[in-house]
């Protein structure tokens, strides 16, 4: 009897012990998961880990992926229905804002502390990474959505074209680089376009717009949370503020140097016309960079060098915007444990390995340590992008309904595209702003 | 049993009361809210109305919906009676043709807008690469000015066949006497047309118009799936837009506003046309 | 003189089916055959009309896990709202012809308005009542919903082919002493098959299609085809294969029905729009 008693101790004392150390990845084996995410180099990688994830974990995964205007959307029906996705690309910005005032996401906290892998290590994401939705913000917060991808807003450029029609010569300033696609453009006879940029009117092109506009705000502080159109206090919006107009006129500029039909040009358009080797010049998301050196593009492949913004006076300093993409799940999901399991998989430090070199955008600061990461990436890329994050400020405003400035903002440069001055399009903009 | 009658109406009256009335009655009510699809919903009575009725911008896609609906009727009922006096010619291989031209109808919009998107890519269609050689250069979707000709031709491509399938079976159940008699007295055969069948056909043309201007008001699948509205609001129209207001700007009562107005104009349209069309 | 005055409009009448068929099938032919390019053979400048056939996009749409979902969902909404429209039309279209009703006309004209109300109307209130019965994202939502628009237009058909049934049938069958059902089920139903199956053909075609009403109630569960469809609808998308494979994939039973039904089709919308 005492020797039974003592194995019932001990075996009891093994177990718990065992519990204390070993992270159980098949704790909800057998059940079926859904994914809403948008079509994305992230996803893309998601997906080709999702074999393995299913084998180590039992969990089957059903992905839903939409193109991406429509997804942003779906999203907000999603969240808003009776069965929600277990677990939903996330914009990190005002969106994701907007959701967690609504009560639609899910706090991340408790799966975090209670159900996560001790090899997790959450504090390897910068800390502003994870605080751009970390909500209400102060202590006492929840995380709501854990970052997959980031990016800055930098300049590729095509060799070929550069050394073709400008010698070889890069630009140095941005009124040069406007001049010089403005030069390609001319000297091509219209063949090549002088730049690519996101001309179609939707508000979200507000992130490599803020790019451009840091770029022309320089060192000048930014008060939070007004962001920069905001002069300390949303009644007081200040487009017509030099700094901005040279902004958004240095987009505009980029703009008129495209092709003739860059008002329906979306991301995908752009890039895919850069890709294609149709322009000398694209200023947008960093994380495209992979994407131009893979087979898909012949024309780029190898062919692609990359700048961060040119600063507005010779020899200044380079700023620009950055923004992420997140994975976090929705209040109303099926299945919230097996949906963090999934979310925590692919975003712990053996997956970002993969999935950062289909975007180059990966969010850990241990994985830009990794060379299996960086070795995988074109270097002039990487030292361009790590240059971009020494300056880099985040182009989220949190205030409610956001995106209708946003739509302002990229008409104000629609205005300019098509010849009004900056300082009416401006103007027209405050007033909009204040109509609000 | 004297109530048998509307015993057999009742599920039909049920029916159509849930899926008719309660959503009309439902918009009305949250359009004088300022209902955010979020928790608050304030009472703001007419507000949403004023501010829509005087918002430029939404006179604007007024007279884009309008616009399109006009263009896009007109041309498919010239179209679909010249394909009908011709094939109405035809014995021979009539069946095959008709089934043919019938395709387009069957398909869905977000189908047509497939194809059109790949069609009229300015890359890589095969449409503008044709056009390039004989200098003509569009960008279709993207262009403020082609954007909108766009849409119609690719309604005209879809529904045409609507007008020309009704039309035609109106031809052919014409009777043959007094086409008989009017050839014998030597008439041409586009004098037939004119005097003859085309009269003969009015009520039919009606019909279709109505069926077709209703229709074409509505419009949704066509813009959503190629322009969304855009370039700027060159081809928003009103049911793309209420979307757009939905679930861009999650303002739900807006967008119901948007509904029970333009819900307002069929409603009338269609009384209009009843009381013209005694048969309905 | 007079043989070749009507052969000249027959030439010019086959020339014009001639153009018209071509500006019908040769896009379909074209959109057929880009989903059976390679992306390496679809992004070419200028356009290539000879390549390497694959039907690797087909597989991968088999391997979406959304658009699979999306055909049997469709299968199952169109066939329960075609059945569900027609037996409740059939006794309305019986009581509207065999009886006088008070609010006949009231009531037509009340068909008429719900036929032709616009479809994003319905999408917001159906919402919010939807998540409360729980009925949102199923097949019976669906079928419920659209029977806004498919009933009115089966009670007219219906009825108008009730109509060309000669009286002395109607008054055999009074004679006979039948209760309603009785007539319905064993006189009246066989002689209108046509009728039903051009009804349930038309209002097949407009459910398939439907796209608005079904964004807006159904998700993971029911989102029928259309929305599969629409799912690779990007303003700048370059997934061709996805889009023109899921098109072509949406529009094959349709096409079949117009080989195979036209007859019918061609019956229930001139019907339709004459007793409409």
């Amino acid at each position: 009897m005492k020797k039974l008693i003592l194995f019932f101790i001990s075996t009891s004392i093994l177990f718990s012990f065992s519990i204390a150390n070993a992270f159980d990845w098949k704790a909800h084996s057998g059940k079926t998961i859904t994914i809403l995410m948008n079509e994305h180099p992230v996803l893309d990688g998601v997906r080709s880990l999702i074999p393995q994830f299913e084998k180590d974990t039992g969990i089957k995964v059903k992905v839903n992926a939409l193109a991406e205007d429509l997804f942003f959307d779906r999203l907000e029906v999603n969240l808003r229905g009776g069965k929600g996705a277990d677990a939903h690309f996330c914009p990190m910005d005002a969106t994701a804002f907007n959701q967690y005032s609504a009560d639609l996401l899910q706090p991340l906290n408790g799966f975090l502390s209670d159900s996560t892998s001790p090899d997790y290590d959450v504090n390897d994401f910068p800390a502003g990474f994870l605080n751009a939705t970390n909500f209400p913000g102060g202590p006492g917060s929840n995380y709501y959505c854990i970052p997959m991808s980031f990016e800055s807003y930098i300049v590729f450029y095509n060799k070929d074209h550069v050394n073709k029609y400008l010698g070889g010569k890069l630009p140095e300033t941005m009124d040069e680089l406007i001049d010089m696609a403005n030069k390609v453009k001319a000297d091509s006879g219209g063949d090549v376009a002088g730049a690519v940029m996101r001309g179609l009117r939707t508000d979200t092109n507000i992130d490599t717009i803020s790019g451009l506009v840091f770029n022309a705000w320089g060192a000048r502080s930014i008060e939070g949370p007004y962001g920069v159109w905001f002069d300390g206090d949303w009644s007081k919006p200040r487009l017509d503020d030099p700094a901005i107009q040279k902004g958004l006129s240095d987009y505009a500029g980029l703009m008129a140097a495209g092709p003739s039909d860059i008002l329906s040009y979306n991301w995908n358009e752009a890039g895919n016309a850069f890709c294609a080797g149709q322009a000398a010049f694209f200023a947008d998301a960093s994380l495209f960079g992979p994407w131009f050196e893979t087979d898909d593009c012949p024309a780029s492949k190898g062919n692609t060098g990359y700048i961060a913004l040119p600063p507005q006076e010779k020899g200044g300093t380079s700023y620009t915007a950055n923004w992420q993409w997140g994975i976090g799940m929705g209040a109303n999901a099926q299945e919230k444990e097996a949906g963090w399991y999934f979310i925590q998989y692919m975003t712990n430090k053996a997956s970002e390995e993969v999935i950062g070199t289909y975007h180059g955008g990966a969010g850990r600061l241990s994985t830009w340590e990794n060379d299996a990461y960086t070795s995988t990436l074109n270097s002039e890329y990487v030292s361009a992008t790590l240059e971009s994050m020494k300056t880099v400020r985040t182009s989220v405003v949190p205030v409610q309904d956001f995106n209708k400035y946003a739509l302002e903002i990229m008409d104000v440069i629609l205005r300019i595209h098509s010849g009004a001055s900056s300082a009416d399009a401006t103007a027209e903009g405050n007033a909009n702003f204040k109509n609000m | 049993m004297k109530q048998t009658p509307y015993f057999f109406i009742l599920p039909s009256i049920l029916i159509l009361a849930f899926t008719s009335l309660y959503p009309i009655c439902y918009s009305i009510y949250y359009s004088f809210f300022n209902w955010r699809w979020g928790n608050e919903k304030d009472f703001v009575g007419i507000s949403n109305y004023i501010f829509l009725l005087t918002d430029k911008d939404f006179w604007i896609i007024i007279k884009n919906t309008f616009v399109f609906a006009f263009f896009a009727c007109l041309i498919e009922i010239i179209l679909g009676v010249l394909l009908a006096i011709y094939i109405d010619r035809i014995k021979y291989g009539s069946t095959i043709i008709r089934t043919l031209l019938l395709i387009p109808l069957m398909i869905s919009g977000i189908s047509v807008t497939m194809l059109f998107k790949v069609i009229l890519d300015n890359m890589f269609g095969i449409v503008p690469y044709f056009l390039s050689f004989i200098g003509i250069k569009s960008n279709f979707f993207g262009s403020y000015d082609a954007a909108m000709p766009t849409i119609i031709g690719l309604d005209v491509w879809w529904q045409t066949s609507f007008v020309f399938i009704i039309i035609l079976a109106g031809f052919q159940s014409i009777p043959s006497e007094p086409i008989e008699a009017a050839k014998m007295d030597g008439a041409s055969e586009w004098e037939i047309t004119r005097y003859i069948r085309l009269p003969m056909i009015r009520s039919l043309l009606f019909l279709v118009l109505i069926f077709r201007s209703i229709d074409t008001l509505k419009v949704f699948d066509i813009i959503w799936g190629t322009t969304g509205g855009g370039p700027g609001l060159a081809t928003e129209a009103l049911q793309t837009y209420a979307y757009r207001v939905a679930y861009s700007f999650l303002e739900m009562s807006k967008s119901m506003t948007i509904m029970v107005l333009f819900s307002i104009v069929v409603i009338f349209l269609t009384i209009t046309y009843s009381r013209f069309n005694k048969d309905i | 003189m007079n043989k070749l005055y009507k052969y000249k409009h027959l030439v010019t009448a086959y020339i014009v089916s001639f153009v018209a068929i071509g500006v019908t099938i040769i896009p379909i032919t074209w959109l057929f055959l880009l989903s059976i390019k390679s992306k390496g053979e679809t992004f070419t400048k200028p356009p290539k009309l000879l390549f390497n056939p694959t039907a690797q996009n087909y597989i991968d749409l088999w391997d979406n896990d959304l658009f699979k979902d999306t055909f049997f969902n469709s299968v199952f909404i169109t066939l329960i709202s075609i059945t569900l429209s027609i037996i409740i039309a059939i006794f309305a279209a019986y009581a509207l012809k065999r009886y006088q009703i008070r609010f006949k006309t009231a009531f037509m004209q009340w068909l008429l308005l719900a036929y032709m109300l616009p479809e994003f109307l319905f999408v917001l209130p159906m919402f919010a009542i939807y998540q409360s019965i729980g009925i949102y994202d199923t097949y019976i939502g669906m079928a419920l919903i659209y029977q806004v628009h498919v009933l009115p237009f089966s009670i007219w058909m219906l009825r108008s082919f009730l109509e060309e049934i000669p009286k002395e049938i109607d008054d055999a069958a009074y004679l006979d002493g039948c209760n309603p059902f009785q007539a319905i089920y064993k006189i009246y139903l066989p002689l209108i098959i046509p009728g039903i199956v051009a009804t349930a053909i038309l209002n097949g075609i407009w459910v398939w299609n439907e796209l608005a009403i079904a964004l807006g109630l159904t998700f993971f569960d029911a989102q029928p085809i259309t929305v599969g469809v629409a799912s690779f609808r990007g303003y700048a998308s370059i997934n061709w294969g996805g889009m023109t494979g899921s098109a072509i994939i949406s529009m094959i039973p349709m096409i079949l029905f117009a080989a195979f039904a036209q007859k019918h089709i061609v019956k229930g919308l001139t019907l339709g729009s004459v007793k409409g």
